[in-house]
């Protein structure tokens, strides 16, 4: 099968799904040919679909987020490129609207918010602490936004494909370190439902949760555990709403014992949520207390010495998983 | 721009009906009866008549004094009334309030957050623009959301991208309790139209001919594909910000004053001149209006609850293409 990387799987994603449908289009700041976005699609896609089709904008992040609301309800499917996720935060209100909107008006002749607010999480970048978050848990935090995270090329095209064609809004969030990383895509279309986890590794002895970047940091953790004799179950979750705890559970039931790891703050983050459900669904079959490796709840810092002391590493997260084992 | 004696009569027809609405929202939210405070407005009533120039296909966003806009698009009083009252029957089931949405007739629903409009009606130009079937948006806002920072981004993209998008800023002199002129550098807010390239205009608020013509003018030019305009109504509103609050930043005779400025006598007249009314008329639509209203009450003191089973399912659609 051939090998495309992620960007290119999400440009052939939007360029397919455009083409299936007239009402998609692509908006966001530098989206156009010549931008400095990084998701910006090929100059292809510009040319096919023009201006309208591929909106460049200036720096209005809640006017992005909010116009595709306004755009959704009345017949449009908007693709928003945000570029990097950080830049949510100043259209918090606008994305929390777009989840809000449908059942804050009781599902009103049965409106719908078909759209996509697409991110790139470029933590680990040096970015500081504007320019490197993974808020996560507080767009899982949102009633009515779904939520998925693409690791692989497969998994990119077949998710923002299944994203552009739902009538909710979703938020789709790739890690900037998986952009370059090929895959296998198949030619012929396909679709992943939202709410199925995979195992990206089989094990016995302890399951990690990861999402994101995340995935990548615990398979490296796993490999080198299983040098030590370690055996660790890998679940990459996929989407996190809808959450496909049964696949979680199953694993847990199996190994007895549950790392979570996620790039978010720790405080309220989805470890939480997902050692929660855990807890509540599979008590007895843990064997050692939950842990959960993420942002120790501070800002992040610049230097690489700083930030790696703050996020998730691979050191940290065989230390929590050896923590399960004691 | 003329406007037709028929639609002139529409017009002095849901002036009446909205405000016969809205009295009896006030009843409702003074009775403590009605779940959620009622924002009248009472005063404002002209803004009636931009509504009622547009298209059944077009957008309008209304402020949360949106009797006007309701009413004038053609909602039933009955699914607004038991709207407010918490009843399944309600046109959002309950679940919306002041928040009200009929997608149908191209109202898609209310930011409570002051000024979140102004991004949402960019998308309906967006939407507009691009199925080129001539549709427009119409976007209400006072002088107090008109302070948020949306509105720059809104204005300037709307020129930009020249969307169909008439914006309406109904300017009653308020923020809440905050007088306009702490919390804007200028009166007169269409003067920043010219900076955005747009045609701006200011008018009396009370005068319905003036606020029709001016609003037809600016909806027939961005019907044209010429882009957005903004016209700015002086008005002001009766009753507080919402039922029940103390109103003490201002005085008795400064509202006594405006309320000999109502736009409804004013607009009766013009009518009566035209002899496109008689004083039988007046009075037999004022009873027509009353027992719309009594009817809607009945209706919804009469409908079941809304359903809290549904609570849970109502968030996302179930559908996708």
């Amino acid at each position: 099968m051939r090998e495309i990387n992620i960007a290119q799987a999400i440009h052939e994603a939007i360029a397919e799904e455009m083409k299936r449908d007239e009402r998609v289009y692509l908006i966001g700041e530098a989206v156009a040919p010549g931008g400095v976005g990084v998701m910006r699609p090929p100059e292809e896609i510009y040319k096919e679909f023009g201006e309208f089709r591929v909106r460049e904008t200036g720096i209005i992040e809640p006017t992005l987020a909010a116009s595709s609301t306004g755009a959704a309800l009345s017949g449009m499917r908007p693709i928003v490129d945000f570029a990097m996720v950080d830049f949510m935060f100043p259209a918090w209100n606008e994305i929390y609207q777009a989840g809000l909107w449908r059942a804050g008006h009781g599902a009103a002749e049965d409106m719908k918010i078909p759209l996509v607010y697409m991110a790139g999480i470029i933590g680990y970048s040096g970015g500081g602490f504007s320019h490197s978050r993974a808020p996560i848990g507080n767009i899982w935090h949102g009633p009515g936004l779904k939520l998925a995270i693409a690791t692989t090329p497969y998994d990119a095209k077949g998710l923002l494909k299944t994203a552009i064609r739902d009538d909710n809004p979703v938020v789709f969030l790739v890690h900037r370190f998986h952009y370059p990383v090929k895959g296998p895509v198949p030619e012929e279309e396909y679709l992943i439902p939202f709410g199925e986890a995979v195992v990206r590794k089989e094990g016995t002895d302890a399951t990690i949760v990861a999402d994101g970047y995340q995935v990548t940091l615990s398979l490296e953790a796993a490999e080198d555990l299983a040098k030590e004799g370690i055996s660790v179950e890998v679940i990459d979750p996929r989407t996190l709403e809808p959450l496909d705890i049964d696949a979680i559970l199953a694993s847990v039931e199996k190994t007895g014992r549950l790392v979570v790891v996620d790039e978010d703050h720790i405080r309220c983050g989805p470890h939480a949520e997902i050692a929660f459900q855990v807890q509540e669904k599979a008590f007895k079959s843990l064997k050692a207390p939950m842990q959960r490796v993420g942002n120790l709840n501070t800002p992040i810092p610049m230097a690489k010495i700083l930030h790696e002391a703050v996020l998730p590493t691979k050191e940290k997260i065989m230390a929590a998983v050896k923590r399960t084992l004691v | 721009m003329v406007i037709s004696n028929e639609v002139l009569l529409r017009i002095y027809r849901d002036m009446v009906r909205q405000r016969a609405l809205d009295y009896q929202l006030i009843k409702g939210a003074r009775s403590g009866k009605m779940l959620p405070g009622w924002h009248s407005g009472l005063g404002e009533d002209a803004i009636v008549a931009p509504v009622a120039l547009l298209r059944k296909d077009d957008y309008v966003t209304y402020t949360h004094r949106g009797a006007y806009v309701w009413i004038t698009r053609g909602m039933s009083m009955k699914e607004i009334v038991a709207e407010f009252y918490g009843k399944a029957t309600g046109c959002c089931s309950g679940y919306g309030g002041t928040h009200i949405a009929k997608p149908s007739l191209g109202i898609l629903g209310r930011s409570g957050m002051q000024g979140g409009h102004f991004p949402l009606a960019v998308g309906m130009g967006i939407t507009a623009q691009m199925k080129g079937k001539g549709q427009v948006a119409m976007m209400f806002f006072g002088d107090g959301s008109g302070t948020r920072g949306h509105l720059h981004e809104a204005f300037n993209f709307s020129s930009v991208w020249k969307l169909p998008i008439v914006w309406m800023c109904e300017n009653n002199g308020f923020s809440m309790s905050v007088k306009q002129e702490k919390t804007w550098a200028i009166r007169h807010i269409a003067k920043i139209a010219e900076n955005y390239a747009m045609p701006g205009k200011t008018v009396d608020g009370n005068d319905v001919i003036a606020v029709a013509e001016a609003a037809g003018e600016f909806i027939d030019r961005a019907r044209r594909g010429e882009g957005p305009a903004l016209l700015e109504m002086i008005t002001y509103r009766w009753r507080g910000h919402m039922e029940g609050e103390p109103m003490t930043y201002r005085t008795r005779e400064e509202v006594k004053e405006w309320q000999t400025k109502d736009p409804m006598p004013r607009f009766e007249k013009v009518l009566l001149d035209k002899g496109l009314l008689t004083q039988e008329d007046i009075l037999r639509i004022q009873k027509e209006a009353d027992d719309e209203v009594a009817e809607a009450q009945r209706f919804a003191d009469e409908s079941p609850d809304a359903n809290p089973e549904e609570v849970f399912t109502k968030i996302y659609a179930t559908s996708h293409t």
